[in-house]
């Protein structure tokens, strides 16, 4: 690990600094001979020497490469087969990358943060090509800043009228305005931008705009866009803004939606959604005071200082979003991911100086979510990944994900038992497979990377760190222990001690507060509250998924996810495209357990509710006779005709493993395929039915009450009085508390 | 040399009293049996007919704990009231023995007989009623005073500290005040009991103000007896969790074994409550006796 302040790798670069507008015409001057002399003919396969990579010129040479790369589809192929003799010799010497994604959605952006007064003065060029089979006149925007205008925006409303953290002064609210829309060589069309509100009709959020334009863009055919822009950095509310110097740039920019089955989906930013936007090439410069340290998607390629400010140039190829960070008070420390079959990923911490001490564990956390992600589901396919600790006033930038870069969070005081900041690390840099890899459309269908990756968070917790112990917090200060009544943050009962948790069970709890109000396939906005969109996104398919792997098995779940980051990787996959995949792989159709869970609000509780142990003398006997030899022979004529009953509370249908333990020490197997509201087993023994359990091994997760999965036919009191001795402790405790009151 | 005679004095004093300890630990034992038997009607119901029990008997079954917060919580609602009422019953039954307590520290030389430790604790009942009342009020107020003015200041302070070490440092300077202020008051309090006592009497609002004025003018001798008589609670404290922490009472036998220390150990913080008030009559009485500044003026 190492720690520098305000360092970047020590690359060195041979050509004039960016920002002037000298420059930035030999820029533009560069790109036209290099995109006609050099890249056309290349097509979107390059080949480069080390030399190459530290300069610009390399970066731009592979951004117009790869923006005018699918235009060129039709080119000779000669080229391609003279080219592709030439990488095939020169592979093993020189190395080379290919396009993984369409790559329909490049970014050009150059940006200016003001930090006096909390804006960004930007100016951008799209490059979108439309990759639908359908024309569209119109593009549609999101200007995400726009929901921290007032308190009408849509976010705002769905937050009960108010934004989160409750801004009171101007400069806590934020917006960014398009002062300029051109195209290409072309007309300007600022004066075409429409606020359009898809999603609710709220004419006060202003969160999407639609631009007309003079003609169509066919299917395969790509347009140029420039624009300029402003944007008033909002205090950090929800995961942008800034506090005091820190600046989190996340959803900064102007930025396209996607244009699929021939209409624009492009949502409105809401207070549970996040996002879904086209792969693409970013090459982004960052102009700041010269004592911000800045982090960002991507690799820097740059980095040139003026006499007050310092530019940042970043390139990232195959993301669909680019996300900058600067603080004046970050302490960075490098790293490298190492592994025997897997590449090496450079990584940068970007700490707050009062959690310098944690930086080894937030840099471990990353290289064994690495790990275990790499040798599960395959590769990271990067060569950067920024792990950003924003400030305690800005908690609610923390546990975020954007490609390459993810925030964590920690706290001052930070227990290692207590797994934080491991466990959002492990979990927001699950994202960059399950978001950042697989681009589900996280407004409609947040399950699919939120669960899942919850679901894999879960297991390298497990596997990686082993137990959680769970903790709370009296003014700050962390205390192992659960609570059972709190007020004003001050527990009133609370278990006092180290109590371990698989994390699974944290979902659990949350999932149990409000287990039914929507479906898993929920819209992130059409959700009941905060709450259930949390157990739909988050908890219940972490649950549906551990659930699913204890039924089929964990190196099934395992190949069953691998194969579904292999085909969807780069792509827009949906729900359907999962149960497809996991219907293939498992070679079973799975669609009955789906269409319950998934798409419905039922809840799994199966019960033991009742055991009957009856004597039969032999007089009675109505079994014909069907004793224990044994027990004949000791003269024992006696038969226990045995019942019990199993009923179905929630109205999910799934079999359930029964296992019934007779008073010999004999256990028997049964499995219910719980499609009746119940059901009885009845049993003619030389014993009775000590106990029964309904999954014993509990593998459906989801069971909303696995304390009434079993039944003994003696019960006992003994873990209760255990636990009522504590209670009783505590309230005489209480009571003498409130004896110094007097 | 006043805190050593008084802590010394105080420790005989309430050793003297013993079997007011035993009383009011049975009381207190039953208040909180009052509390805690309903809600072993819910734990057994949930517990008892299942597997649950078994893993509850061995150690907390985390997972039986989240079904149980969730799915019987319901069957709790009832134990936040109950804690407040059987609280609220506990406090004035206490405001109500402190006249018989004090009285028995009071006299030294007496046996002291349970009729005359009842007639005492209904001598001084009405008078420390409308102490409590008075010093509630005053808390109150206090509380609120000090909440404003930390709205204003110190959580201004907080929300422009530039670390977080910094902001949880100032939390922490402003739970220390509060409970700077809380101690004050408590030892204004007792020691206005303590002054009704003696002086037989009855104009408690008086009473208070002088208290007050008593503590201010030995701030720091009486803070310094209550400090050792808290470290000597802490001590207590941590003798407890080390004998606590050494068992896991997943048998009847230890069930009973984790019973009685808790119990011993409740017997012992009582001993502390009075030996509070006992170091304090004692530190009272001696400062009385020297004729400090303070009282010559009454």
């Amino acid at each position: 690990m190492n720690k520098t302040h305000a360092t970047v790798d020590k690359r060195q670069f041979s050509y004039e600094p960016l920002g002037a507008s000298r420059s930035m015409w030999m820029n533009g001057l560069i790109r036209q001979i290099l995109s006609h002399v050099v890249v056309k003919p290349l097509n979107y396969i390059y080949l480069v020497s080390e030399n190459w990579i530290e300069t610009e010129s390399y970066a731009l040479f592979r951004y117009h490469l790869l923006l005018t790369g699918n235009s060129m589809r039709n080119n000779s192929i000669i080229y391609l087969s003279v080219v592709g003799l030439l990488l095939f010799l020169s592979a093993d010497v020189v190395g080379f990358q290919v396009q993984q994604s369409p790559r329909n959605a490049n970014y050009t952006i150059n940006v200016i943060l003001d930090a006096d007064r909390k804006q960004l003065i930007g100016s951008e060029r799209i490059s979108w090509r439309n990759i639908s089979t359908v024309s569209t006149s119109e593009l549609h925007f999101h200007l995400y800043w726009n929901a921290f205008m007032s308190n009408s925006t849509s976010l705002a409303r769905e937050n009960g009228g108010m934004l989160p953290g409750n801004p009171e002064m101007e400069e806590d609210f934020g917006f960014t305005e398009i002062t300029k829309l051109s195209i290409l060589n072309g007309p300007e069309i600022t004066s075409s931008i429409q606020f359009i509100s898809p999603d609710d009709g709220n004419i006060q959020d202003r969160t999407v705009c639609k631009v007309m334009l003079p003609g169509q863009v066919a299917p395969g055919e790509t347009i140029e866009l420039e624009l300029e822009f402003r944007a008033k950095i909002p205090r950090v509310l929800l995961r942008a803004g800034y506090a005091r110097e820190f600046v989190f740039a996340a959803q900064w920019f102007p930025k396209i939606g996607v244009f699929e089955s021939g209409s624009w989906n492009c949502h409105q930013y809401h207070l549970n959604s996040e996002f879904y936007a086209d792969y693409g090439v970013y090459n982004v410069n960052i102009t700041v005071p010269n004592d911000y340290i800045v982090g960002a998607t991507g690799e820097l390629i740059n980095k040139v200082r003026n006499p007050n400010t310092t530019t940042f140039t970043y390139f990232q190829e195959d993301v669909h979003d680019f996300a900058w960070v600067a603080d004046t008070q970050f302490i960075e420390f490098t790293g490298t991911f190492e592994h025997d079959s897997l590449s090496n990923v450079h990584l940068t911490l970007l700490i707050q100086p009062d959690h310098e001490a944690q930086a080894e564990r937030h840099l471990n956390a990353a290289k064994a979510a690495l790990k275990y992600y790499g040798e599960w589901y395959g590769e990271y396919p990067y060569s950067t990944l920024t792990i950003v600790d924003a400030p305690y006033d800005a908690d609610a930038a923390n546990g975020m994900e954007y490609p390459t870069l993810i925030t964590a969070g920690t706290s001052w005081i930070a227990p290692a038992k207590y797994l934080q900041p491991e466990s959002v690390i492990v979990h927001e840099f699950g994202h960059q497979y399950w978001y950042g890899l697989v681009g589900n459309n996280e407004f409609e269908e947040p399950w699919l990377d939120e669960g899942i990756t919850s679901y894999v968070q879960a297991k390298i917790l497990k596997e990686h760190f082993g137990s959680n112990v769970r903790l709370f917090k009296v003014g700050g200060v962390p205390f192992y222990g659960e609570t059972f009544y709190v007020i004003d943050d001050i527990p009133l009962i609370a278990y006092w001690g180290v109590i371990q948790v698989d994390s699974r069970l944290r979902r659990l709890r949350n999932y149990l507060n409000l287990p039914n109000a929507d479906p898993i396939r929920s819209s992130s906005w059409e959700v009941l509250n905060s709450l259930s969109y949390s157990n739909a996104a988050y908890n219940k398919p972490a649950l549906m998924l551990g659930t699913l792997e204890n039924l089929i098995g964990e190196e099934m779940m395992r190949t069953v996810l691998m194969t579904y980051l292999q085909n969807w990787k780069f792509d827009h996959p949906s729900s359907s495209d999962f149960i497809d995949n996991f219907n293939q792989v498992t070679g079973e159709n799975w669609n009955w357990f789906f269409d319950q869970v998934l798409s419905g609000t039922g809840v799994i509780d199966y019960t033991v509710s009742e055991i009957e142990n009856r004597k039969i003398t032999s007089e009675d006997d109505q079994t014909g006779g069907n004793f224990d030899i044994d027990a004949v022979d000791q003269g024992i004529f006696e038969t226990i005709a045995s019942s019990v009953v199993l009923r179905r509370l929630g109205d999910v249908i799934l079999p359930v493993e029964v296992k019934v333990v007779f008073e010999d020490g004999e256990v028997l197997n049964e499995i219910w395929d719980g499609r009746d509201r119940w059901m009885i087993y009845s049993f003619s023994r030389t014993a009775g039915i000590e106990y029964v359990e309904v999954d014993p091994e509990h593998k459906i997760l989801l069971d909303v009450n696995y304390t009434n999965n079993s039944l003994k036919s003696d019960s006992s009191s003994a873990g209760a009085v255990r636990w009522t001795n504590k209670i009783l402790f505590w309230m005489q405790s209480l009571l003498h508390i409130f004896s110094y009151f007097i | 040399m006043r805190i050593k005679t008084s802590l010394i004095s105080g420790i005989f004093s309430v050793f003297r009293i013993k079997r007011l300890i035993f009383f009011m630990w049975s009381v207190n034992l039953i208040f909180g049996l009052i509390i805690t038997l309903p809600v072993f009607t819910v734990l057994n119901a949930s517990l008892a007919p299942g597997s649950a029990g078994d893993s509850m008997l061995q150690g907390f079954d985390y997972q039986w704990f989240v079904q149980f917060s969730s799915g019987s919580a319901e069957s709790l609602y009832f134990v936040p009231v109950l804690i407040a009422i059987v609280g609220l019953v506990y406090m004035v039954l206490q405001t109500f023995f402190a006249g018989g307590v004090i009285s028995a520290l009071d006299n030294e030389s007496k046996t002291i007989s349970m009729s005359f430790f009842f007639e005492q604790c209904s001598a001084y009942f009405g008078r420390f009623m409308l102490l409590w009342i008075i010093a509630l009020l005053s808390s109150v107020a206090i509380y609120f005073i000090c909440t404003l003015f930390f709205s204003f200041v110190v959580d201004e302070f907080i929300r422009n500290a530039s670390t977080e070490r910094s902001a949880i440092l100032l939390s922490y300077m402003k739970y220390s005040i509060y409970f700077a202020l809380f101690a004050a008051m408590h030892l204004a309090v007792d020691y206005a009991k303590i002054k009704i006592l003696i002086g037989r009497s009855r104009t408690v609002f008086a009473d208070f103000i002088s208290s007050i004025g008593f503590v201010a003018s030995n701030i720091w001798s009486a803070a310094s007896l209550f400090l050792a008589v808290t470290f000597i609670g802490i001590g207590i404290w941590a003798v407890y969790l080390l004998s606590e922490s050494g068992v896991n009472p997943n048998s009847p036998i230890l069930i009973g074994v984790v019973f009685i220390v808790q119990q011993l150990y409740m017997v012992t913080r009582l001993w502390l409550r009075l030996l509070f008030y006992s170091t304090e009559y004692h530190f009272f009485a001696f400062s009385l006796s020297k004729a400090t500044p303070a009282f010559e003026n009454e």
